[in-house]
């Protein structure tokens, strides 16, 4: 077995751990072990790395390990400020992500090598941006979401704020990653925009985001308009992540 | 006389920056932004789902009647189309009307310098009392913290930090003005050419400035697949040399406000590096490289002298029988045929040589030839462009990204002490980093932050 995979293994158990040990404990090891599955996760990344030889990140199998780690990341960041039922949250969808990029069929995880479009130095800033926006989106909806489903007047507040305030940072890693993808495509296209699917939809993303920090800011939108507002944005970020290059044709043909 | 003109003329001033008044307000309503956000959206959306700029007939396939409606409205072309050219007007007027009031307002606060009473201090949300060192000690302990003090009367103070936070906001939305700038300079003024070169051809850009391309690579993986497309490049003014370079794939050339980028690569249609045949005569066989047109004499084993040369290269063979012309069906390489004349012995022999049809050539029983392999030449897709507005781009992505940077970690601290009968009051504004300021008082003054 290669190493990348063993520390996936070892990523699931920890991430399965951590989705349902909380129910029965409740102790500080469940934060070294949060620490322990985004090293994990971060391990397998640079494992895969080594085993491909070129940055790992570039097909959907990397991704989605790039994307579990960025979750985990947000689990760590905010641990202080998240609530038991986030961190349940979030860990299960790690684990889902996880769980999903190990069932993948073997020609998505097969090693390949980098096509001359990609072989950029852009490409590190462009995608870590990227992906890691998309992190802090889905943590935001799943934040959206509780929001929702709480009645409890002091928790939905930790909500509301919490979301806010990890889409802000999140609405800055993805402007970062379009205006780097921008920049990147004038070097290799020549033109800093060519309206292909990708770059359209993640910048459908970006004007809902963009429109939330708006509603949000000058009229004091918040609450369940801002939450189901998160919600649509998760939407249009999975379809950027993933809709656009398994149902439209275009330029990013990888991921 | 005179006077009532005047005053007519003052009337008419007064109504008409009523209405500019009226107009700009409307114009920078968030109402309006958050319109404008729905209506963008749903148009990229369409954009993004409905494939753009192909011909008519893939729309009248796919859509059947509705693709007259798609074409009318310019759904078929949306990011090219007055409809999106309008919003994207609306857009941007928006964004000037926002700018236009705010920066007053903020050029105001960005020259305050105003002492507040102890009661205005009171109706602040932010305050907390002070403890009761000496005052200059607690200023010194705002001003480790980044504070200044930017006025002080008697047992007045005013001090601020992150006066860039202030601006923040007005930085993003400067840096989305210049991209649109930008964009409309790319779209009305930048030029693009687009060259297939083969290795050893020049072709002219504009204004007698030429580019040839000297050599042409394609490097591969050991499974096979191309890992660079590498052109040598050389670039001339009328005759004379003035830069020469290799272009790859992410790497262009930028001269003198022009980019040339590798852009995409084919396999030359009419013209070949070399083609390796293969002979059978009296017994004897015996494989030759030949390199396209050019001639290639030869003892063969059994001692004949063999002259070789292959002038004509056709990639899809079709031989029309009414005009007896041989012409090509396509560009692809489908039915390669080589022309090759051979001068065995004084005697001459032409004939076409089929890659896919080598049983075509084996008319003569004593002298064979079979057309084995062929090495293709490759020619460069060489793009180039020039885009005035490419500089204004890069300074408007940098603004967006420094403005965002600075509203999220730079916010903006306002904070006055006054004396009040129970000693030092502090009390506070801030722009985006109210946990912030409260941290802060909470710190120096040792108790929980009071707010009202």
């Amino acid at each position: 077995m290669k190493w990348c995979e063993l520390l996936l293994e070892i990523s699931l158990i920890l991430s399965i751990a951590l989705t349902f040990l909380p129910l029965v404990y409740r102790g500080n090891a469940l934060k070294l072990l949060e620490i322990l599955l985004s090293i994990s996760l971060f391990s397998a990344i640079v494992a895969r790395g080594f085993e491909v030889k070129r940055f790992p990140v570039v097909n959907l199998y990397e991704s989605l390990i790039f994307l579990a780690w960025g979750l985990s990341l947000v689990t760590i960041i905010f641990s202080k400020n998240f609530l038991e039922i986030e961190h349940i949250l979030l860990n299960l969808l790690i684990f889902i992500i996880i769980g999903v990029s190990t069932l993948l069929p073997p020609w998505e995880k097969a090693p390949h090598y980098l096509i001359p479009a990609l072989k950029s130095y852009w490409l590190y800033f462009h995608v870590t941006t990227s992906f890691l926006s998309y992190s802090g989106f889905f943590a935001a909806a799943i934040l959206g979401f509780l929001y929702l489903i709480t009645e409890r007047k002091e928790r939905k507040k930790l909500f509301d704020k919490l979301s806010y305030q990890i889409t802000s940072i999140s609405f800055l890693l993805l402007s970062t990653g379009i205006l780097t993808g921008a920049v990147w495509a004038h070097y290799a296209w020549g033109r800093y925009w060519s309206w292909d699917p990708k770059e359209t939809w993640s910048l459908i993303t970006w004007i809902i985001y963009a429109g939330y920090l708006h509603a949000r800011i000058t009229r004091g939108w918040g609450g369940k308009k801002s939450a189901i507002w998160l919600l649509a944005g998760f939407l249009a970020t999975l379809f950027t992540f993933l809709g656009v290059n398994y149902l439209l044709p275009g330029l990013h043909s990888y991921l | 006389m005179q006077t009532k003109f005047l005053n007519g003329h003052l009337h008419s001033d007064k109504v008409i920056n009523e209405m500019v008044e009226k107009i700009i307000k409307q114009l920078s309503s968030t109402r309006l932004t958050i319109f404008l956000f729905v209506i963008v959206i749903l148009l990229l959306i369409l954009g993004g789902v409905i494939p753009q700029n192909y011909p008519s007939a893939y729309y009248h396939y796919n859509f059947g009647k509705f693709s007259i409606i798609l074409e009318i409205l310019g759904i078929t072309h949306i990011f090219s189309s007055k409809m999106f050219l309008l919003v994207m007007t609306l857009f941007l007027l928006n964004l000037l009307a926002c700018l236009y009031r705010r920066i007053p307002q903020k050029i105001r606060v960005h020259r305050q310098k105003k002492i507040l009473t102890p009661s205005q201090v009171n109706q602040l949300r932010i305050k907390t009392h002070l403890p009761e060192e000496s005052i200059e000690e607690v200023i010194k302990k705002f001003k480790d913290k980044g504070y200044k003090v930017v006025v002080q009367k008697g047992d007045a103070w005013f001090l601020r930090k992150g006066l860039s936070g202030w601006w923040g906001v007005e930085v993003v939305h400067l840096g989305l003005l210049l991209i649109f700038l930008a964009g409309i300079i790319t779209a009305t003024c930048s030029k693009s050419y687009f060259f297939q070169i083969l290795p050893g051809e020049k072709k002219e850009i504009e204004n007698n400035l030429f580019i040839k391309l000297v050599d042409f690579e394609i490097p591969l993986y050991p499974d096979g697949t191309p890992s660079q497309y590498i052109s040598t490049i050389e670039l001339l003014r009328g005759r004379h040399l003035v830069d020469k370079a290799t272009i790859k794939v992410n790497s262009p050339l930028r001269f003198k406000g022009y980019w040339i980028y590798q852009s995409s690569y084919g396999i030359a249609p009419f013209s070949i590096k070399s083609a390796r045949l293969k002979f059978y005569m009296e017994g004897v066989t015996e494989v030759v490289t030949v390199p396209f047109r050019k001639n290639v004499s030869l003892i063969l084993k059994n001692g004949y002298p063999l002259e070789i040369s292959c002038p004509v290269f056709i990639p899809d063979f079709e031989f029309d029988i009414q005009t007896q012309r041989v012409l090509t069906r396509s560009l692809e390489h489908n039915n390669p045929a080589l022309l090759c004349k051979f001068s065995l012995s004084g005697r001459k022999i032409i004939r076409w040589l089929f890659l896919n049809f080598p049983q075509f050539s084996h008319s003569n029983e004593h002298f064979k030839v079979e057309l084995l392999s062929y090495t293709p030449v490759y020619f460069s897709g060489i793009e180039v462009n020039r885009d005035p507005g490419d500089t204004l781009f890069i300074m408007g992505g940098i603004l967006i990204f420094s403005g965002l940077l600075i509203i999220l970690y730079f916010p903006f601290q306002r904070i006055w002490i006054v004396k009040t009968e129970n000693g030092f009051v502090a009390g506070g504004i801030s722009y985006r980093g109210e946990r912030k300021l409260k941290k802060e008082f909470e710190e120096i003054s040792g108790e929980k932050n009071e707010m009202v």
